[in-house]
């Protein structure tokens, strides 16, 4: 276990993965992100379908001339309401981190912190998502960042079968020069894994997985 | 008389010999399987459950226990809540 934290670790870059930020009861979930905002990994343990605890590491590209932004964060997601209905699903989390950060080539870490919100609803045809975050890292980094998705399944797949969905994404971080950046991207996913790859319309490649177990 | 009544003995044994029960279970908010997951996940850590079968098209599960063994709506409930499912209706005796 320990060697495969080191690993992930060692691999570790930005962001949010998309499968959701709260697994099933007593599971663990490691995701890893990459695209043009950075790269991360997320190992979280989930003790219900609540709300879950983990460990974050990521680094944030910055804008040309400035260094990238190393975090890591112990994490708390929480599922603050699900709306169940029969054709459909609704989730609202809460997430946030604690931790430190540091730029690139600077030694010193300062205190960091996160808050967001994660808002999704889909169907077996349709997904829709809201998630957002305001950074706090003392002297390094103060930001918010937004991200919208909206996507459709092309089929339908039978339970344990490989299910595919078309996604546009956008994201929104102000203080970025290129702060609205679209990345139409194809998720596939199983009731294991899931992994998503796109290229945005800046060129940049978008790689994301996901393992639940 | 004696014949009559040793088949019939073995008859009434027959009718109450353990069997396995299959029960099927309407849920709401079943439309993704990565999501889904919890509910056979959870089903399968009951002693009682030999298998769990999860429908999408039909937003249904179905769980079919081990030789003997049963589970009551109590349960069936109390497993479907903790995996973040509304439970609808349950069906017994047959599948989804």
């Amino acid at each position: 276990m320990r060697a495969l934290l080191y690993l992930l670790l060692l691999f570790s870059v930005l962001n949010d993965a998309h499968a959701r930020a709260v697994s099933y009861a007593d599971s663990w979930m490691v995701m890893q992100e990459n695209s043009h905002m950075g790269s991360s990994v997320h190992l979280s343990y989930s003790p219900t379908w609540q709300y879950s605890l983990g460990l974050r590491t990521e680094r944030m590209n910055e804008d040309a001339g400035k260094d990238d932004i190393w975090g890591q964060y112990f994490q708390v997601n929480y599922l603050a309401k699900r709306w169940n209905q029969k054709e459909s699903q609704g989730n609202l989390f809460l997430l946030s981190g604690l931790g430190a950060a540091h730029r690139e080539g600077d030694g010193d870490w300062d205190p960091a912190a996160f808050v967001g919100i994660e808002a999704d609803w889909e169907t077996r045809h349709l997904y829709f998502l809201y998630e957002n975050r305001l950074n706090w890292a003392d002297t390094i980094d103060q930001s918010f960042s937004q991200k919208f998705r909206a996507g459709f399944a092309p089929w339908l797949a039978d339970y344990d079968s490989i299910h595919p969905w078309i996604i546009l994404q956008l994201d929104h971080h102000p203080e970025l020069e290129d702060n609205v950046v679209l990345t139409p991207l194809v998720r596939l996913y199983t009731p294991l894994w899931l992994t998503e790859f796109g290229v945005s319309h800046k060129g940049d490649v978008l790689f994301n997985w996901t393992y639940q177990f | 008389m004696k014949h009559f009544t040793y088949t019939l003995a073995t008859l009434l044994m027959l009718s109450t010999a353990a069997h396995a029960e299959t029960v099927s279970m309407e849920l709401n908010g079943l439309v993704c399987a990565f999501c889904a997951k919890g509910i056979e996940k959870n089903f399968q850590k009951n002693a009682a459950v030999e298998s769990v079968n999860v429908n999408l098209e039909s937003k249904c599960a179905t769980v079919t226990t081990k030789e003997g063994a049963t589970l009551d709506d109590k349960t069936i409930t109390d497993i479907v809540t903790s995996a973040g499912y509304n439970l609808v209706k349950i069906n017994r005796g047959k599948s989804c």
